[in-house]
């Protein structure tokens, strides 16, 4: 190998190595919550790496509006991470697992979004987004309440126009504040 | 005429010696025929010896390749399944979001704030 072409795989791998680097910045190192699995009334717990969600994008139908909303939406996605529990007792789930996820988010390149404590609803979400050169390559939703807690990591890039496009699709009804507002 | 029709039929039917060479030139058309069915069958077993295994090979080749086939679309269709539920669990967590701020901001501007 002479020096020019070495050079040529040195830069390719580092330009491979910061893309790796950037992937794993954005992905979280979720706990194993396994064992809570037998005291949980509800769980969901989804794994999908770029090779699933590639194979998931192959079975969605472009016809159909909630498949193509999705299949548009995973279109530059890496991963998708979902841990969901439900509980029929109080915090019957270690609050320390849920924390050492968000402090995970305290590293440099995460900014949180919003962050909202609802007393009405004993809910405490958190929204956070990884923005690297300008672009969102990184989001985790921590959401907590006494007997449920979810923790959503999605990996790559995400186009939040196209996540908020999603309102009203998957079951989710479609927010009507300002008709109510505007209605009073 | 049924005497004479008798003694022709007798005397056709005669036990008759066969002439010399018969018997050599019988064993020699046995020979020769058998020699011509050796030349021939290994020749026909040589050429379709591979069929049983080609047949066998495919029809595994086939079986493989469905279930392989079967398998994916099964891990395709759990796949899917679970991009939109994830994408549901994402959308309500979300929406709870935005309808906290966007109540939020409501009572503030209807407190004049």
């Amino acid at each position: 190998m002479n020096m020019r072409s070495a050079s040529k795989f040195l830069s390719i791998a580092a330009v491979l190595l910061v893309a790796q680097s950037a992937v794993a910045d954005a992905l979280l190192k979720l706990p194993n919550f396994e064992a809570l699995a037998n005291k949980a009334t509800k769980v969901v717990n989804i794994t999908l790496d770029a090779n699933l969600l590639g194979l998931a994008g192959r079975f969605l139908d472009s016809n159909d509006p909630e498949d193509a909303a999705a299949k548009e939406l995973i279109a530059g996605l890496k991963g998708v991470y979902v841990r969901s529990y439900e509980f029929d007792t109080d915090f019957a789930y270690p609050k320390a697992d849920v924390d050492s996820v968000r402090k995970q988010l305290g590293s440099p390149g995460w900014q949180q979004l919003v962050q909202v404590r609802s007393r009405k609803e004993h809910q405490d979400v958190d929204v956070y987004i990884l923005i690297e050169q300008n672009r969102a390559t990184g989001l985790a939703i921590i959401a907590s309440e006494p007997r449920e807690f979810t923790i959503i990591n999605i990996v790559g890039a995400i186009d939040l126009q196209k996540l908020h496009r999603l309102e009203g699709q998957f079951g989710i009804p479609k927010l009507d504040l300002e008709e109510k507002k505007s209605g009073k | 005429m049924n005497d004479e029709f008798e003694n022709e039929l007798k005397r056709a039917l005669r036990p008759v010696e066969p002439d010399a060479g018969f018997a050599d030139r019988v064993t020699a058309h046995i020979r020769d025929s058998a020699g011509r069915g050796d030349r021939i069958r290994p020749t026909v077993r040589l050429r379709f010896r591979w069929l049983p295994v080609a047949l066998a090979a495919s029809m595994a080749l086939g079986i493989v390749t469905y279930e392989w086939h079967a398998h994916r679309v099964r891990e395709g269709i759990e796949a899917r399944r679970q991009l939109i539920e994830a994408l549901r669990v994402t959308q309500e967590k979300l929406d709870f979001v935005y309808q906290t701020v966007k109540q939020e901001a409501h009572s503030n501007d209807d407190s004049g704030v």
